[in-house]
């Protein structure tokens, strides 16, 4: 019977081995990686926005390059603005090639215009936006202390490039013209063109221009101001998206256009994305994206990998007091593994008017604003062990 | 006792408990044990004793490491891990992930015979904890949702601390049957409970919700939560300026009873119910908080703001708004019924005729635990070489699968110590105690003196 304490002791040590350490349960090999919502889970992500043409002229390139011609005005329309001195003689020059000072005497100066060819709405103009609310004039300043009168006429004129056909055109006779002493500026012209014409003003000018001058203008010259007599031509406009508006970057031979992203989502190895919001448009613009492809790599490139759907979209056209809201639904799909970080987007983009806003003026204020944005993912979120 | 004794049982009770016992189930077995009686209040002393420090402590859960790490090639991944199915995990956890314990520490122990009679004095603190995390919380983080509201059913944290005043009493009715009864008093001092019901999440395109009841019960012998200018209670600052609530925090009664019958000379048959009846509890401290928290986007995000910081700060800013909705309100003091855990005994035991020294036998239990309830039954063997050391192992099956248990007494002259431990199989961390599978352990620790 002594044989039973051994026994017994043999098998409470085996007994006792059962709770021993299962070293394929060592934590120190733990892998931290976790996957959450494998199957699918879908989140509110709310409002963003809107973005304005105000912004897009706040990033570096598109501002520059709007910027620096168009100009805003306090209800965020976008203005067209050009005001240029065409045509500048001193006083004493016209003193200096007068042979008798003791007459009245006119100086023919001849035909003075110029093309407003700096318009930034005039190069608009050639991808089918049109002008609206055009106002020109002409004015000229005074640096005598008397009067004089001017003679034959001033004009503003616009014409269809294309046919060579004068759509708008109007004539001011300057004899009738007193241009009052006091070192002032007179109006010679001002006009609003209708707005039937889609074009700019393709000359301004004086035609055949002369002065008639006080005998003593000598003593007339200002001694303080300016002592040139200067024509100078205003111009103001708005821009809206002509009836004929289609600005195909694809037919215009530019292909996509592309723009970096930074949206660093490929540590959290998604597969499948989905973005469905209301997209709310107050451009007076129909914007279709003929393609949308994603970009990814430090070098952007379009990843074939990543399949979006739909690859065409049509954003209608609208207003701030009336906006138009298109509903999207954007899919990102990795064909294979994970979506990586995405770099760039690469889209093919059209732009034609809008029904019923072919005249309404571009403003800063237009843009575009994701409503009621919310992602579904499918295939988890991963966290951990990024590398 | 010396002092060199009593450090020794204390460096043998720390190395026992980091081992992770169960409850004393092999008591049954051990020939000297004078606190049988705790088994089966119908076990009658073979002599006067005096107790101090003993202690009995169990755990159970009902999912183990096991249920939440797997190794996969040469490392262990959660089961959050895209490796791992969602049949696997969470999809074989049960429905709610318990633990719970229960404490037994006896301050004091007197037992002597007078009247034809055994007598038993004792004065216990115990204490209870549970925790309990439904799996469609898991499934929820692994699975994801569909639109509809996801049910996550309940989160509950538990723990007290009670005194329990007993008396037994044990006598022989005949030469082969003894019954034995032992009443409680019980004495709540702390307790503690937070629960998150009727939670549920919905997360579709439209909101993210959470709809929830949240509810904490505190006993308020360390004072009145304080309440700020809006009406809200600051859950962990206490104000002794209110007036306390009575000591201790509530009352109430528990019962033992038990059956022991020899039929046959060697033959022990034991039956036994520990621990019917409960207490009520005072609540003066309690708080409520209700959902639902809803979030519906972000709002007036410019796109400016499309980048990480200007992001994380917009959420930082939604978290506060949700957490200040969450702020629990004060509720009217409250009493509450708790029940004991009860338990049920059933052994049996043989001594060999050609060897009275060894003995054979079963047990069987079944433990009442809320929400959590256990049975077992066990083949056990008992060698008693010399009269001053008792041996017994057991294996057996459960409700949380195969487990052993061992347990030793020892008697040195008049003192008598016993220890005993009770496990699961399936192994644990490494350089941790946490068990691998679903487990009940418990730890069981004695020293009696004999008058």
């Amino acid at each position: 019977m002594k044989t039973i304490v051994p026994l017994l002791s043999l098998i409470i040590v085996l007994l006792a081995s059962a709770g021993c350490a299962n070293q394929d349960y060592n934590t120190d090999l733990l892998d931290k990686e976790i996957t959450l919502f494998e199957r699918e889970i879908s989140v509110p992500v709310g409002d963003v926005g809107p973005f304005t043409l105000e912004l897009a002229m706040k990033s570096k390139t598109i501002g520059s390059l709007l910027g620096s011609v168009l100009q805003t005005e306090e209800d965020g329309t976008i203005i067209g603005k050009n005001s240029e001195d065409f045509y500048k003689i001193n006083a004493y020059e016209i003193v200096a090639k007068t042979k008798d000072l003791s007459q009245p005497f006119t100086y023919p100066v001849g035909d003075k215009e110029l093309s407003p060819s700096a318009l930034a709405i005039s190069l608009l103009t050639s991808f089918g936006f049109r002008p609206v609310d055009q106002h020109v004039s002409i004015k000229v300043n005074n640096p005598l202390n008397a009067s004089y009168t001017l003679g034959d006429s001033c004009f503003v004129r616009c014409m269809n490039l294309k046919s060579g056909e004068t759509t708008f055109q109007k004539y001011v006779a300057l004899s009738g013209i007193t241009i009052s002493g006091g070192y002032g500026t007179t109006t010679l012209l001002e006009t609003d063109i209708p707005e039937t014409v889609t074009e700019v003003p393709y000359k301004m000018g004086v035609k055949g221009l002369s002065f008639n001058l006080p005998a003593d203008l000598m003593d007339k010259i200002s001694s303080s101001s300016s002592q040139d007599f200067i024509f100078t031509s205003s111009y103001s406009g708005h821009i809206a998206p002509g009836e004929n508006l289609n600005l195909d970057l694809a037919a215009l031979g530019l292909g996509s256009i592309s723009a970096k992203a930074k949206l660093p989502i490929g540590p959290y190895r998604l597969k499948d994305v989905q973005v469905s919001f209301d997209l709310e448009n107050t451009f007076p613009l129909d914007v279709t994206l003929s393609s949308l492809q994603l970009m990814t790599g430090e070098e952007p490139a379009v990843d074939t990998n990543l399949e979006v759907s739909p690859g065409t979209l049509v954003i209608g056209g609208g207003s701030p007091q009336k906006p138009t809201v298109t509903p999207i639904t954007l899919r990102i799909k990795a064909l294979s593994g994970a979506i990586p970080d995405i770099t760039g987007i690469q889209v093919g983009l059209k732009l034609s008017s809008a029904s019923g806003y072919a005249t309404t003026p571009l403003s800063v204020k237009q843009g575009i604003s994701v409503k009621s944005a919310s992602a579904t993912l499918r295939g988890g979120i991963t966290f951990g062990n990024h590398e | 006792m010396s002092k060199r004794m009593i450090l020794s049982l204390a460096a043998l009770m720390g190395a026992t408990l980091c081992l992770n016992a169960q409850s004393f189930q092999e008591g049954f077995f051990l020939r000297h044990n004078n606190l049988a009686y705790q088994y089966n209040p119908a076990f009658v002393g073979d002599n006067n004793f005096l107790s101090v420090g003993q202690i009995n402590y169990n755990v159970q859960n009902n999912v183990g490491a096991g249920s939440f790490l797997f190794p996969k090639n040469d490392v262990l991944v959660t089961g959050f891990h895209s490796a791992i199915p969602a049949e696997v995990f969470p999809g074989r956890l049960p429905e709610n992930c318990r633990q719970q314990g229960d404490l037994n520490a006896t301050i004091f122990a007197y037992g002597f015979h007078k009247a034809n009679a055994f007598h038993t004095l004792e004065l216990n603190v115990r204490g209870m904890y549970g925790l309990s995390v439904p799996r469609q919380a898991f499934e929820f983080l692994k699975k994801g949702t569909g639109s509809s509201a996801f049910d996550m059913g309940q989160f509950r944290v538990t723990g007290n601390l009670f005194a329990e005043v007993a008396y037994g009493y044990g006598r022989k009715l005949n030469d082969w049957l003894s019954v034995g009864a032992r009443a409680k008093l019980l004495l709540p001092l702390y307790g503690l409970r937070f629960d998150i019901s009727d939670l549920a999440v919905t997360a579709n395109t439209e909101e993210l919700s959470v709809n929830y009841k949240g509810n904490l019960y505190m006993t308020n012998r360390s004072g009145k939560m304080e309440i700020d200018e809006a009406g809200y209670v600051k859950p962990f600052k206490f104000s002794n300026k209110e007036k306390l609530g009575p000591w201790p925090a509530g009352a109430g009664l528990g019962l033992d009873l038990g059956l022991v019958a020899t039929p046959v000379e060697g033959l022990t048959v034991s039956l036994s119910m520990l621990d019917l009846g409960g207490m009520y509890w005072y609540y003066g401290n309690r708080a409520a908080s209700s959902g639902p928290l809803t979030f519906e986007g972000l709002e007036n995000l410019t796109y400016e703001q499309l980048n990480a910081d200007d992001l994380k700060s917009k959420l930082l800013d939604i978290g506060k708004e949700f957490l200040q909705v969450m702020r629990p309100v004060p509720k009217i003091d409250q009493w509450q019924w708790q029940a004991l855990h009860l338990q049920a005994n059933f052994g049996v035991k043989y001594e060999m005729p050609f060897y009275r020294r060894l003995a054979v036998g079963a047990t069987g239990r079944y433990l009442g635990s809320q929400g959590l309830p256990y049975w077992e039954g066990r083949f056990g063997l008992e060698v008693n070489p010399w009269d001053w050391l008792d041996l017994t192992a057991d294996i057996g099956t459960g409700s949380r699968g195969m487990v052993w248990g061992v347990a030793a007494a020892v008697r040195i002259c008049r003192f008598r110590i016993t220890a005993g431990m009770q496990n699961g199989f399936g192994g644990t961390i490494p350089y941790s105690s946490r068990p691998i599978e679903p487990n009940f352990k418990s730890l069981s620790l004695g020293l009696s003196y004999d008058l």
